[in-house]
C-alpha cells in the first residue's frame, strides 16, 4: 500500500491546480479570471481529486488529509453541479407562454379558486347593496368612513385614502406594490397548511371586497367606484385567483399526495407552484402601475369603463390562448400502424 | 471505513460515485444567521430613511418629493422582507446572515439552490414564523433528520456549514518506529490522528493522552508521546512492506 507522504507527494500538485481553478472561477477580479485551458482542465481534474478522495478515505490515511481532500472536492462540486439557464430568456418564454399554459394546465383549480372568491364576493356584495347596515358586520365604522370618502365624487380627497394631502400617484403605488404582491405570496405560503391559508385569504378577501363594492354602489358612488377599479380590477383579481391555485396546489400535495410521499409531492407540486405565483406577482405588479397612473386619473367614466372591459378582455384572452401550439402534423412514418 | 455516526451528518452520493459528507446546520446557528441578517435590514432601512430626512428638510420639501419618498419606503421595505433572502441565495448560495456564520444554502441532492427553491422557501418563511418567531419552524425542524423548516421541506434545500480547510498539518518527527502488528486499521488512524493534534495540545495533555496506551507502548509520560509520534510518522511514510498498487 502506497504511504501517506508518498500519495501526497504524487498528487499534490494536481491538488493545487485544482484549488488555483477555483479560486479564479470564483473570483470577482476579471484579471484573474480562469483561462479556457483551465476550465477545460477542471472535470478531468475533479474526477481524479474525487478518485484521490476515495483511495484516501478506503487506505485510512490521515483525518487531515481526508478533510482537506473533502473540502476541496465540496468547493468543486458545487462550481460543477451549478445551474447556469438565461434566467431573462427563461423569464420572457414564460410570460410568453409558459405562463398561461401552465394555468390552463390546472384549469379545474383555476375555476375552484375563481368560485371561492367571487361567490363570497357576490353574497355579501348584494347583502350590502340591499341593505346601508350591513357594511359595519364586516368593516369598522372608520374603514367605512374613509372608504365612503374615498369614492365621494363630491369628496376632495379623491381616490386618496385617509384624506393624506401629500399621496401621489407614486406613494400610492409603493403601497400597492407592498400590500397586494404581499398578499399574492402570503395566499401561496398559506397553502402550506393544508390549503386553509389560502382559502381563508381568498374568502376573506372575497367578503371584504364584495361588500365595499354592493356598498358603495347603493350609495351611488356608480362612476367614482367602478370607473377607478375598471381597469385594474382583471389584473389584480386574476392574480389573486391565480395565488389561490398556487397556494391550493401545496395545500392538495398534503391533502391528496397520491402515490407519492408527502413530502415528495409537496417537492413537486411546489415547483409548479412557484411558477404560478411568480406570474400572479408579476400581474399584480402590472396591476399596481395601472392603479396608480390610470385608475386615480380624472378620465370621463365610459373611458374608463372601456379600458377596463378592454383590460378583461386581454386578461382572459392571455390566459386562454397564449402560448398555444399549433396542432403538430403526425410524422410520415408513424401515420402507419401495425403494418 | 468510516462508520455512519449517530449526527447531523448528512450524505451525498455523487455521479463521481464518492460520498461527501455535509454537517447540517441547527436552529442555533441559523437562528443567529436570521437575527444577523435581520439586523441588516433594520439598518438598511433606517439608514435609508435617515438619509432622506437629513436631505429634505421642512424647508425644501414639496408635497411631491414626500410622496415619492414614502412611496420609496413602502418599496423597500418589501424588498427587504421578500426578495433580499430570496435572491441572495439564488445568486450567492447563502445571504450575508449566513455568511458570517459560514452557513450556505443547497438543494438536497447537494448541488446548489435554484432560483425557484429559493423563491419558495423564502416564501414560506410567512408560515414557519407563525405564530411568533419561527415556532412552525423550529418545530418541524425538530422532527425531521436534516433540519428542515416547512420551506425547505417543500423547496427540497437544506442549510449546511460550509466546512473550513483544515489547519497546518504539518507535524514534525523525524524519528520513524515500526508499529507492532497487533494495531489494526482503526487504530493506526487513531495514532495518526493523535500525532497531527499534537500541534493544538499542550505537552501535559499529550502526556496525558499518551498514558491511556501504556498498555500498548509500554511506556509512559513524555517518551509514550514519542513513540506514538514515531509510529505516526512510520504510519505516513516508513519504507513498510511492499503490497504496492500503482495510482
Amino acid at each position: 500500500m502506497l504511504k501517506q507522504n508518498q500519495f501526497e507527494s504524487a498528487h499534490r500538485s494536481q491538488w493545487q491546480q485544482l484549488r488555483d481553478t477555483i479560486a479564479a472561477v470564483t473570483s470577482h477580479n476579471p484579471r484573474h479570471n480562469a483561462s479556457p485551458a483551465q476550465l477545460q482542465q477542471m472535470p478531468k481534474l475533479y474526477v481524479s481529486v474525487c478518485n484521490h478522495l476515495s483511495l484516501a478515505k478506503t487506505r485510512g490515511y490521515s483525518p487531515n488529509l481526508i478533510t482537506e481532500l473533502h473540502t476541496l472536492v465540496i468547493d468543486a462540486h458545487r462550481l460543477m453541479y451549478q445551474h447556469k439557464t438565461s434566467w431573462l430568456q427563461r423569464a420572457l418564454n414564460f410570460v410568453k407562454g409558459g405562463f398561461p399554459q401552465l394555468v390552463r394546465t390546472h384549469s379545474k383549480l383555476f375555476w375552484v379558486c375563481t368560485v371561492l372568491f367571487y361567490a363570497p364576493a357576490i353574497v355579501t356584495g348584494l347583502f350590502a347593496f340591499t341593505d346601508s347596515a350591513f357594511i359595519y358586520r364586516l368593516h369598522d365604522a372608520n374603514t367605512v368612513y374613509s372608504m365612503e370618502a374615498m369614492y365621494n365624487p363630491t369628496s376632495s380627497d379623491l381616490f386618496r385614502p385617509e384624506g393624506r394631502e401629500s399621496s401621489s400617484d407614486f406613494h400610492m403605488f409603493g403601497f400597492y406594490i407592498a400590500n397586494n404582491i404581499g398578499i399574492d405570496f402570503k395566499v401561496f405560503a398559506g397553502g402550506i397548511l393544508f390549503g386553509v391559508g389560502s382559502v381563508f385569504f381568498m374568502v376573506y378577501n372575497g367578503l371584504a371586497i364584495g361588500s365595499v363594492a354592493g356598498h358603495l354602489t347603493a350609495k351611488g358612488f356608480i362612476a367614482t367606484f367602478w370607473g377607478f377599479v375598471a381597469a385594474h380590477s382583471a389584473l389584480e383579481l386574476t392574480a389573486l385567483v391565480i395565488s389561490g391555485m398556487s397556494g391550493l396546489l401545496l395545500g392538495l400535495a398534503l391533502i391528496n399526495p397520491g402515490r407519492r410521499s408527502r413530502v415528495d409531492a409537496l417537492k413537486q407540486n411546489a415547483q409548479t407552484s412557484v411558477k404560478l405565483v411568480m406570474g400572479a406577482g408579476i400581474m399584480t405588479l402590472l396591476a399596481a402601475f395601472v392603479e396608480a397612473y390610470w385608475s386615480s386619473g380624472s378620465w370621463h367614466p365610459y373611458l374608463k369603463y372601456s379600458v377596463g372591459i378592454a383590460m378583461w378582455v386581454l386578461t382572459l384572452l392571455y390566459l386562454g390562448y397564449a402560448g398555444r401550439q399549433p396542432p403538430r402534423p403526425l410524422p410520415l412514418n408513424q401515420s402507419n400502424h401495425g403494418s | 471505513m468510516y462508520q455512519r455516526k449517530l449526527d447531523t451528518t448528512y450524505i451525498i452520493n455523487t455521479p463521481e460515485g464518492i460520498e461527501i459528507e455535509l454537517s447540517v446546520a441547527g436552529p442555533v446557528a441559523r437562528a443567529l444567521a436570521w437575527a444577523t441578517d435581520f439586523a441588516i435590514r433594520a439598518l438598511v432601512y433606517v439608514g435609508i430613511i435617515f438619509a432622506t430626512q437629513a436631505f429634505f428638510t421642512t424647508d425644501n420639501i414639496d408635497n411631491n418629493s414626500t410622496a415619492l419618498i414614502v412611496g420609496l419606503y413602502s418599496i423597500i421595505a418589501f424588498f427587504l422582507e421578500w426578495i433580499y433572502p430570496t435572491l441572495f441565495e439564488a445568486f450567492t448560495g447563502t445571504t450575508p446572515g449566513k455568511k458570517l456564520l459560514r452557513l450556505r444554502v443547497i438543494q438536497d441532492n447537494g448541488t446548489p439552490v435554484t432560483l425557484p427553491s429559493s423563491i419558495i422557501r423564502n416564501f414560506l418563511r410567512a408560515v414557519d414564523f407563525l405564530p411568533v418567531f419561527y415556532a412552525t419552524g423550529l418545530v418541524t425542524m425538530a422532527n425531521n433528520s436534516a433540519f428542515k423548516r416547512l420551506g425547505d421541506l417543500a423547496a427540497g434545500t437544506l442549510v449546511v456549514h460550509h466546512p473550513s480547510p483544515p489547519a497546518a498539518t504539518a507535524f514534525t518527527h523525524t524519528e520513524a518506529l515500526p508499529l507492532p502488528a497487533t494495531i489494526n486499521a482503526e487504530e493506526r488512524i487513531a495514532i495518526v490522528r493523535f500525532a497531527e493534534r499534537s500541534i493544538s495540545l499542550s505537552l501535559d495533555r499529550q502526556i496525558e493522552l499518551a498514558d491511556l496506551l501504556t498498555s500498548l507502548t509500554g511506556q509512559s509520560g513524555e517518551p509514550a508521546v514519542n513513540t506514538l509520534k514515531a509510529w505516526s510518522h512510520w504510519i505516513m511514510s516508513g519504507q513498510e512492506y511492499a503490497e504496492t498498487k500503482s495510482v
